[in-house]
């Protein structure tokens, strides 16, 4: 079965994948290596972890306007994450994801981090603003 | 959102897909912020897709389009530092290819009619904003100045909304552009001695994880606080938070003006700052237990004609000890000036080099095989940590005992 949830376009798309989950900012200039996509920052809860092909569930960036580039260099050589909900799109993400095409959403109409756990599989419909999670059985999952 | 008929023939891609990318993106930036119109700007400052270590090869490529596009700046265009120091690159390292790389969007830039100031204290070398007057300002550290110090009004752009900006002369009106947007939220109550520019740091450091996207309030800060700190104070407060003005009571323009708008009617959250967040920020803010130093990099903001005095005023007659790369970080044009009051002499003569127009945190510090990094800056501490490089954080005193002993004494 799935649910829909209903947020707001920030760049258009659809695509499908797992979740990556977290509560904490990130700050990609820094704390993401731009050459493999995994998230560096010491102390963050994602540390060590790839963003490559992963739905990224986030609720802001932080640190510097540099973030923009690191995203469009992650997107160019597909080892970023494939579509973006966050709670509040900010500038610096708006730029990024529309320079980037990464299918982004957010102002969902429920809590984000009540609803999606890591490893839930996530279909983003960046033009219409929905995100779909596809909830599987235990017989199948 | 009314649009001139010059931006509706950019957005028809008249200009080429480059400034086409730029204006779709302010018109989001415009939807998004339900913007009240457009605000004209007296200056813009860019970043980012400039430099080789962050815009990477990318970037260099866009600028250089836009260029050729026959795209020019409407209004004052200033820049911030680029990933070489473009003279002195060849002392520091830097491999020619990535050199010439990085010349192209310096050459793009002049070329589309910015000012190339190549720093990120540009108020330093001639762009003093006005009270009010409205900006689209990138670099975060100089968002927070401008906003705070001279209570300018520019929100926290990123390179693409910048761009726009230089290319219309406006931007869309909301956010800290309002004056209902820039009231103090949260109270800060120092009751701690502040002594050296890196207290500062540590500060900002510990606020700014508090603050979020709150505005802070400084309350009982010496009402004889240097630049040079408040620069400190501003640049880590926006690393560790998303924050893009403070206010210091007695101290910054706004404030002055209204104390009660500013300081108090707004205010929904206090803390205080004891020796004891002080200590939790100075220790927070050392992520290595290693004690030998191999670079020391100083000047993050780009320091003040008076922070290099005070380094040359250490370092006159001592010699650095071999193996030690030490960086001291300023723009090119306070450069020349301490050059002709001899100061500059005295700091290389002891072995550092007086960097420009780069820094630690945009300069492709890691790939140079650097380990263990020392620094009076939060702010680069949080930049070059995330590359890879252990750093210790102290006081600019202890930063340059260690280039003489290459240690770091706990």
């Amino acid at each position: 079965m799935t649910v829909l949830y209903q947020g707001r376009s920030i760049c258009s798309g659809l695509v499908e994948g797992e979740a990556l989950v977290t509560k904490q900012g990130i700050s990609f200039l820094g704390g993401v290596d731009p050459e493999t996509g995994v998230i560096t920052e010491v102390g963050h809860e994602l540390h060590g972890k790839k963003l490559s092909g992963k739905i990224l569930v986030l609720p802001a960036l932080k640190g510097s306007a540099g973030a923009m580039w690191i995203i469009i260099r992650l997107a160019a050589g597909m080892i970023g994450p494939k579509a973006i909900i966050v709670s509040k799109a900010d500038t610096i993400l708006i730029g990024a994801v529309i320079m980037a095409g990464i299918p982004t959403i957010d102002s969902l109409s429920v809590d984000p981090f009540q609803v999606f756990r890591a490893g839930d599989l996530l279909k983003v419909n960046g033009t219409q603003g929905t995100v779909e999670q596809i909830l599987l059985s235990e017989n199948t999952g | 959102m009314q649009l001139t008929d010059y931006e509706k023939s950019i957005l028809a891609g008249d200009f080429g897909e480059e400034a086409k990318k730029i204006l779709e993106v302010m018109v989001k930036i415009y939807e998004i912020n339900d913007a009240n119109g457009f605000i004209d700007v007296n200056e813009v400052m860019l970043a980012s897709t400039q430099n080789m270590s962050i815009g990477g090869e990318m970037g260099m490529e866009f600028l250089t389009r836009l260029a050729n596009s026959g795209i020019r700046f409407k209004v004052k265009t200033i820049t911030d530092p680029v990933s070489i120091d473009l003279e002195g690159w060849n002392r520091l390292g830097i491999p020619e290819e990535y050199a010439q790389k990085q010349q192209k969007s310096v050459n793009a830039l002049i070329k589309l009619g910015a000012v190339p100031t190549w720093t990120c204290t540009p108020y330093l070398v001639g762009s003093i904003p006005r009270l009010g007057d409205h900006l689209a300002w990138v670099e975060t550290s100089c968002v927070i100045f401008a906003n705070s110090y001279f209570g300018a009004r520019t929100n926290r752009e990123m390179d693409i909304s910048a761009l726009a900006a230089a290319i219309t002369g406006r931007t869309p009106y909301y956010g800290l552009h309002l004056e209902e947007s820039r009231e103090g939220q949260l109270l800060v109550n120092l009751d701690a001695e502040l002594n050296t520019t890196s207290d500062y740091d540590a500060l900002g450091n510990y606020v700014g994880k508090v603050a979020g996207a709150k505005i802070p309030v400084f309350n009982n800060m010496k009402k004889n606080v240097s630049i040079q700190a408040i620069m400190q104070l501003g640049a880590a407060l926006a690393t560790t938070g998303a924050v893009t003005l403070f206010h210091i009571f007695d101290v910054t323009p706004e404030i002055v003006m209204d104390p009660y708008k500013y300081g108090k009617k707004s205010v929904n959250e206090e803390i205080t700052i004891s020796d004891k967040e002080m200590k939790v920020a100075y220790q927070g803010l050392n992520t290595t237990s290693r004690n030998d130093i191999d670079f020391v990099a100083l000047g993050c903001p780009h320091y003040t004609f008076d922070k290099i005095r005070e380094i040359a005023s250490f370092l006159e007659g001592k010699k650095i000890r071999e193996g030690i790369e030490v960086w001291i970080c300023t723009s090119k044009t306070v450069r020349d000036l301490v050059l002709r009051s001899g100061e500059i002499q005295v700091i290389e003569e002891a072995g550092a080099k007086v960097v420009v127009d780069t820094c630690m945190v945009l300069a492709p510090v890691k790939q140079m095989g650097f380990h263990v990094m020392a620094t009076d800056s939060a702010k680069a501490q949080f930049y070059v940590s995330g590359f890879g490089i252990g750093v210790r954080f102290g006081n600019t005193q202890k930063c340059l005992e260690a280039t003489l002993t290459g240690k770091w004494e706990e």
